[in-house]
């Protein structure tokens, strides 16, 4: 921020007009050394608490990790989701507390190939269920009672009327099996 | 407040700070120290505090306060300002914070009650003006005309001692 700049908030300060975020940011601003004597005053005047919640905002935003467990949200919710839960909680995932740019480098290089691995495994899980229940024998083979019954010469009404009764033909069959099915 | 009054409201109080202590180191021993330390500090400020004022406002801010002070504390690498500093005042560090605050004090001595209730409202509590005059049943105007004319009070007695 210029001097200029700091000179504004200052006058605004005077005025009453300035919002708590606005106090903060000058009291962050008014820590430089060899500040004007006016300028001390007004430091003096925001006080130490005004500093302390100034510099706990920016010390929170600038380590975003800092202070909660953060769970990058997965398109794949189930088993994905819990290997990359377990793996964050051993210590896997982005870590909180390490300072070191190397720690940090590792930690997301680990975090990067557990979130590879259990997306890859969620693929394959959800690739086997549909291999499990898929119909057997040709998918693309249309039952007969389903092919239309529009032939050369037929008017609207035949096709009608046939298809009627092999629907009447279908459901006669479908009981039959399932009154034999249940003997 | 009296002792006893803030030792009713203390465990109330100890888990709202509590809160800012854990959201900010993410850790429940660096949060219980922090609630620990703000908690005793507004102990041996409670009869300087007014019953009718928001608490929980001035603890919180204390509790961030006391949460940026054991993060320095803790860092491998003291880094205690942000424009740098030692860590460990010297005497005479100590004695020129204690004659500013003196100077502050009776600067704010000179303010009118109301001048100076909203005064500390804004600058010990961190309220805002809407939150004032919805506390205080002002409109938000006044509050900004008499928190005005109570800094500007304050900032000309305070440069005219710096001076001296």
């Amino acid at each position: 921020m210029k001097d200029k700049d700091i000179e504004q908030l200052i006058n605004k300060y005077l005025e009453g007009e300035t919002s708590p975020a606005e106090e903060q940011k000058l009291a962050l601003e008014l820590q430089r050394p060899d500040i004007p004597e006016e300028w001390q005053a007004i430091r003096l005047m925001l006080g130490e608490l005004t500093l302390g919640e100034a510099e706990y905002d920016k010390t929170l935003s600038n380590s975003p990790s800092r202070g909660r467990t953060h769970y990058k949200p997965l398109a794949i919710e189930g088993e994905a989701t819990g290997v990359f839960r377990v793996a964050t909680e051993c210590g896997y995932g982005p870590t909180k507390g390490s300072e070191s740019p190397f720690a940090t480098l590792v930690g997301e290089k680990v975090f990067f190939f557990v979130r590879f691995i259990s997306s890859m495994a969620a693929v394959l899980l959800v690739g086997l269920f549909l291999y499990q229940h898929t119909p057997n024998g040709n998918v693309n083979e249309v039952p007969h009672y389903y092919t239309s019954n529009f032939a050369a010469g037929s008017t609207l009404k035949n096709v009608y009327t046939s298809r009627q009764h092999q629907e009447k033909i279908l459901s006669y069959t479908r009981f039959k099996t399932m009154l034999y099915e249940n003997k | 407040m009296t002792r006893s009054e803030f030792e009713h409201i203390a465990e109330r109080l100890r888990q709202k700070v509590l809160k800012v202590g854990l959201q900010f180191f993410g850790s429940q021993e660096d949060a219980e120290d922090a609630a620990q330390e703000t908690i005793e500090q507004l102990w041996r400020y409670c009869e300087q505090i007014d019953a009718s004022r928001n608490i929980e406002a001035l603890a919180i801010r204390v509790a961030k306060n006391c949460c940026v002070s054991q993060y320095r504390k803790n860092r491998p690498t003291p880094s205690p300002s942000l424009y740098g500093g030692e860590l460990e005042s010297t005497p005479q560090e100590i004695l020129e914070a204690k004659d500013t605050e003196r100077m502050l004090e009776e600067a704010l001595d000179l303010l009118k009650p109301r001048e100076r209730q909203l005064f500390e409202m804004r600058q010990l509590e961190g309220l805002s003006v809407d939150e004032i005059s919805s506390e205080t049943g002002i409109p938000k105007l006044s509050i900004t005309a008499m928190v005005s004319a109570a800094r500007k009070k304050v900032f000309i007695e305070l440069k005219r001692r710096m001076k001296q």
